[in-house]
């Protein structure tokens, strides 16, 4: 007994190996989309690291910009676009909510409270093994981030929302574009409804349950989020659907170019009010 | 704890704070075509190469942990995938000759492409999950694999070499 482990020491070593991550993924079943305590560890640990890598950059970026580049021109430049992105962010979410809601006494009675506040965040990860799951965010739990909450571009296009594992300074953030995400949506135009879910195999999205029967959407309209899903919050530009194929099956196949643009993610904002939250 | 040993375990710590620094600079400043680059096989398949089968193993199995606490999917498919990457790695490189750069470069593609063949039939056929094939780009990734764990090879030979005198 003693002699054939010895001889098959290295083999089993690594049978052991591959019985342990087995058995790491079978602890997730029960789990559900909730991270483990070992990969939550894993993240805790080396989150830290990415925050570094996107400081050194950062630093770079303005050592070159700030001291040899015009330094003063770019500290008040730095300033206005700050102050221009939460002024946008605030105009986009304000003018969706006037486009939704067509009676003025809703608008004046709705918009003190609906667009609510936001923080601003920089992406400083992109997901290690599919770029289209997820990104990780520079701010936590410390700055008040929960899992749900939306997120945003700089232009007010739906990016995804805050999953776990939320840490202390940095969050991950489930993007539209994971094919795990729902997001309840309806056609601006024709005000169809269905459930927008991502096709990471291509970056895109696709709009599911609309029935094969209703003719009424049509290729270019642009989906909205609708609020049902007690995630996002209404009005929130999604995408735009660029094709439609109807066959036998019950659903049409709807394709949908997101509006989140992957080389302009470097901030985002965070809605952290999340749904039915009271001001 | 032999010193040979402890040395293995702080080269290995080192290597996959370097593959994760890198990973994350690579990030910032190519992320539309980070699909094609995976620093984290050209980690396990060298340091494999160096090591042998059984540090290639715990390494792909670290590196396959990190990738997947930084990835929505499934947590610990990277992990196999990479385990087994590193060990077989590690095994055949004991078995032929692989230390010329021409060898070496066909050697680590073929490994590249076991451990993105290995990835791609857990994550489908196994778990059902879609993959991201990014318009073929994702094809790309064993030969970028290749060239990047041939030149990290030799560079590590050559200050090897420099410091052994």
């Amino acid at each position: 007994m003693s002699r054939f482990l010895k001889d098959n020491r290295k083999i089993l070593i690594l049978a052991g190996l591959l019985v342990g991550q087995l058995a790491i993924v079978s602890l997730q079943v029960p789990l559900g989309d909730q991270p483990s305590f070992f990969e939550r560890g894993v993240f805790f640990l080396f989150a830290p690291l990415e925050r570094v890598v996107h400081g050194v950059f950062d630093g770079a970026g303005r050592i070159w910009s700030r001291y040899i580049y015009l330094r003063h021109v770019e500290i008040q430049n730095q300033e206005m676009r700050d102050e221009l992105f939460h002024l946008r962010q605030e105009n986009i979410l304000l003018r969706n909510e006037l486009v939704r809601l067509k009676d003025i006494r809703d608008i004046e009675g709705v918009l003190g409270g609906k667009t609510g506040p936001f923080l601003v965040a920089s992406v400083i990860g992109l997901d290690a093994a599919n770029a289209y799951k997820s990104i990780v965010i520079d701010k936590g739990s410390r700055d008040g981030l929960k899992a749900n909450m939306a997120v945003i571009d700089r232009n007010g296009n739906l990016v995804g929302r805050v999953v776990n594992p939320v840490s202390l300074r940095e969050s991950m953030v489930q993007l539209v574009t994971d094919d795990n995400s729902a997001v309840n949506v309806r056609s601006a135009k024709s005000g169809v409804l269905g459930q927008l879910a991502g096709d990471v195999k291509n970056g895109r999205c696709v709009l599911k349950y609309v029935l094969a029967s209703d003719e009424s959407l049509a290729e270019g309209e642009e989906l909205i989020t609708t609020g049902y899903d007690k995630i996002y919050p209404p009005g929130i530009k999604a995408g735009r659907v660029v094709s439609i194929v109807a066959d036998s099956s019950l659903f049409q196949k709807i394709e949908v170019r997101p509006y989140l643009n992957f080389r302009d993610l470097s901030r985002v904002a965070v809605l952290t009010r999340l749904p039915g939250e009271r001001p | 704890m032999t010193s040979a040993s402890l040395r293995d375990v702080i080269h290995g710590g080192a290597g996959l704070i370097a593959a994760f620094l890198l990973q994350a600079a690579l990030q910032r400043v190519a992320a539309p075509v980070l699909l094609a680059v995976n620093v984290f096989a050209v980690t396990v398949i060298v340091f494999a190469v160096l090591k042998g089968e059984l540090a290639g193993a715990v390494m792909g199995l670290a590196c396959g942990l990190v990738v997947d606490s930084f990835s929505l999917g499934i947590f610990g498919l990277a992990g196999i995938a990479n385990t087994v990457t590193g060990y077989a790695a590690g095994y055949v490189s004991r078995k032929i000759n692989v230390l010329l750069p021409s060898r070496m470069v066909v050697f680590i593609g073929l490994m590249g492409l076991l451990d993105f063949s290995l990835w791609v039939l857990l994550t489908s056929v196994f778990f059902g999950q879609a993959v991201p094939w990014d318009r073929g780009l994702v094809f790309v990734q064993p030969l970028l694999t290749a060239v990047l764990g041939t030149l990290t090879y030799t560079l590590i030979r050559k200050l090897k070499a420099r410091r052994d005198g």
